[in-house]
């Protein structure tokens, strides 16, 4: 593994934020900076663009990202490395089932059972991947904005 | 403690700060706490996070330190070293020392890898030490002394290979 420890990773782990560039992926990196006068920690966000030419993240993924050796361009210094917790799909580590918050998705199942589930319920299992109203209904992807200026041009993601 | 108002605070004392016991090791880059606000078997990873979190970001300043709430039912801590692999350590109803000595013992450096590290910095805080781990490499860097043989051939009478030749 000598070669491995030669190569140095920097890792950060950050949440994906919405971004309009393509085969990038923009994330906030929460650190902590210390106030020299109160000593004490306060949170720093700092945004990175990390290569990520199949939009695997989606907005609300916390995502493991790794610094390129080079940089692909300007603003995108790190890749995409592995999605650590994708949102509303987290696995619990040690059980390895499928979690929603402080419950297991099966304990949830079993309960609504009990009390008799709705059909309009949310089923997961027959719920489609994340990103089939992309761009109809959801535009979490991408940062809108107020219409400020009417040019005559497509604006589809002014509100 | 002047100037001290908040909950515990206690915990913004430089004295606090450096009292801190868990020094990770250099391969460790992210440190991330998963914890819940309720729950009773959270209670010891939430006071680790409120008591002993600014005395690890302090001790390793170059490590990202990354809290995660209520996202899982069980409490653990991740941390994610530079060659790829992660430790997963559970801290289920375990108290807050107990979290902390675990932590020392599994990812935190040893007492004597700490020791070893003062002395070096202190070699390399004295000027008067060269070489490697040092901030010259030779005495011949500084101005006044004599050049480096190297890049300057000394005087005839100072070389051993003149000195010692026979007429």
């Amino acid at each position: 593994m000598a070669l491995a420890a030669a190569t140095k990773s920097l890792q950060l782990i950050g949440e994906c934020v919405p971004c309009v560039k393509q085969n990038a992926s923009k994330f906030k990196i929460k650190r902590l900076e210390l106030d020299q006068h109160l000593l004490m920690y306060f949170r720093k966000d700092d945004y990175i663009f990390a290569h990520d030419p199949e939009k695997k993240c989606k907005t609300g993924d916390i995502v493991l990202i790794e610094k390129l050796p080079e940089k692909l361009s300007r603003l995108i210094t790190h890749k995409v490395k592995e999605i650590v917790y994708p949102l509303g799909d987290v696995t619990d580590p040690f059980t390895g089932k499928n979690v929603v918050a402080g419950k297991f998705r099966d304990q949830i199942d079993k309960v609504n059972q009990a009390y008799g589930k709705l059909p309009t319920g949310f089923d997961y299992t027959k719920a489609p991947k994340r990103g089939w109203q992309e761009d109809k209904k959801d535009f979490s992807h991408v940062e809108t904005y107020a219409k400020y200026h009417e040019d005559g041009k497509d604006q589809p993601y002014s509100v | 403690m002047p100037f001290m108002k908040g909950n515990a605070p206690i915990r913004r004392t430089l004295q606090f700060l450096e009292a801190g016991k868990l020094v990770l090791k250099d391969q460790i880059q992210i440190f991330a706490v998963n914890y819940n606000v309720y729950g009773d078997h959270h209670k010891g990873a939430r006071d680790f996070v409120f008591w002993h979190l600014p005395q690890v970001q302090y001790k390793n300043p170059h490590v990202q330190i990354a809290t995660f709430k209520n996202l899982t039912p069980s409490p653990f801590i991740k941390c994610f070293y530079e060659n790829g692999h992660q430790m997963l350590i559970d801290v289920d109803s375990k108290s807050k020392e107990e979290i902390y000595d675990h932590l020392v013992d599994v990812v935190g450096k040893t007492k004597e890898v700490l020791r070893a590290e003062a002395i070096a910095r202190e070699k390399k805080d004295n000027p008067a030490n060269f070489g490697a781990h040092c901030d010259k490499h030779c005495i011949c860097e500084i101005p006044g002394q004599v050049p480096c043989p190297g890049i300057c051939p000394l005087p005839n009478h100072m070389r051993g290979k003149f000195i010692n030749a026979k007429e």
